[in-house]
């Protein structure tokens, strides 16, 4: 217990981006959050926790391995980001296969036995579900919050739901929704086209009494970045796309920063 | 229902002020005594390892947090930190003179 603290002492948050599904774009949302995050002043970390299909380091071009210092684990630096994967240490198309029990121990020594040092925060790339590496992460991570990460077709808002049920029984507060692939703007007449469905996530953010954080728009430039490992954030920062990760980014410290003062109680008897 | 502060009333009494201004006190013995984690109760039957009067009145609680949004971790003086009262579980414990005489059965406490 008291190990587990030590390791994460330093850091004042824990940020869980989540989905109900996989495909709606959470890993770039979160390695894009991570960098509007950073881009604010703030020390930021981001852990992909995705450990069946790593994609963190594909698409912030990492090619470093984590170096081990002691018992611990450095995470790799790049655009100011402290960075951990399992894709740095697993080749890129060797399948990870764990059984559930061993889950929960390498996303422990995730957690507990890397040298993060000082962060305000550490992003959690969640993998997608509400399965087995979800609970456990919930569960041993002392978490601050968590984003959920959905698309406004109603399939991905219906598994929107089952995650947010999952974060209220493990009783981690979920700061809002950030609808993904929201709109497309047309470069020719500028226009904003719901290429999906309008305003799926601004209802079922309203039916389940959370903020919609952000809508980020579908970006040809978003795809290109994350493939090439330019984060849409580094190589397009004017971007529609950039300025909504801008608000996400604002509206994730504020929300965070309100939570810890309410609700952090100590007591030296 | 959460707390909003926590206060050492005297060495024995903690006295917790919840969102709604109820002011909730707790012996910290009863406490421990209602310790829920796995090394308290046993996880099939059930029954209550650490049973009323074993424990010597000198074990006292050392430091109290708040875990996550949602419990308190109590550290106690002989080193006993794995139980989590959540703050629904610690409401039902309270022994103020308003909470005891329900059916919670919590015997009265008056600092």
């Amino acid at each position: 217990m008291m190990q587990k603290t030590d390791a994460l002492k330093e850091v004042r948050h824990i940020l869980a981006v989540a989905s109900g599904k996989g495909g709606v774009g959470k890993s770039t949302v979160a390695a894009n959050l991570a960098l509007a995050l950073a881009k604010t002043g703030a020390q930021v970390g981001l852990l992909d926790c995705d450990i069946y299909g790593p994609s963190i380091p594909m698409m912030l071009a990492i090619t470093e391995r984590p170096t081990v210092i002691g018992e611990k684990v450095v995470p790799v630096e790049k655009w100011g980001l402290k960075i951990l994967s399992m894709g740095m240490l697993a080749t890129e198309d060797t399948p990870v296969i764990w059984r559930g029990p061993m889950v929960a121990g390498i996303l422990q020594q995730f957690l507990f036995q890397v040298a993060w040092g000082r962060l305000d925060y550490l992003v959690m790339d969640l993998p997608p579900g509400t399965g087995d590496a979800q609970l456990t992460l919930s569960q041993i991570a002392p978490l601050s919050g968590a984003v959920i990460v959905t698309t406004p077709q109603d399939v991905a808002l219906l598994d929107a739901r089952r995650g947010l049920k999952m974060f209220q029984q493990v009783n981690v507060p979920v700061l809002g929704l950030v609808e993904n692939m929201s709109y497309f703007v047309c470069d020719q007449c500028q226009k904003k086209h719901a290429i999906f469905k309008s305003k799926g996530a601004f209802r079922v953010a309203k039916e389940l009494n959370l903020p919609l954080l952000a809508e980020i728009p579908i970006d040809p430039d978003v795809a290109e970045g994350g493939d090439s490992g330019n984060p849409i954030f580094i190589s397009h920062p004017e971007s529609e796309a950039a300025l909504a990760y801008e608000k996400l980014a604002r509206a994730v410290t504020t929300s965070l920063e309100k939570n810890v003062s309410e609700e952090s109680l100590h007591l030296k008897w | 229902m959460k707390p909003v502060s926590l206060k050492k009333i005297d060495p024995r009494t903690l006295g917790v002020e919840w969102e709604d201004a109820h002011q909730g006190v707790y012996d910290t013995t009863f406490l421990r005594e209602h310790c829920t984690c796995a090394a308290c109760v046993d996880e099939w039957t059930g029954e209550r390892k650490v049973k009323t009067g074993m424990l010597p009145a000198t074990v006292l609680p050392v430091t109290i947090d708040s875990v996550g949004n949602y419990g308190l971790q109590i550290r106690f003086s002989d080193g006993h930190a794995t139980g989590i009262y959540t703050y629904d579980y610690l409401r039902s414990l309270c022994q103020c003179p308003g909470c005891h005489s329900r059916e919670s059965g919590n015997p009265l406490l008056i600092p």
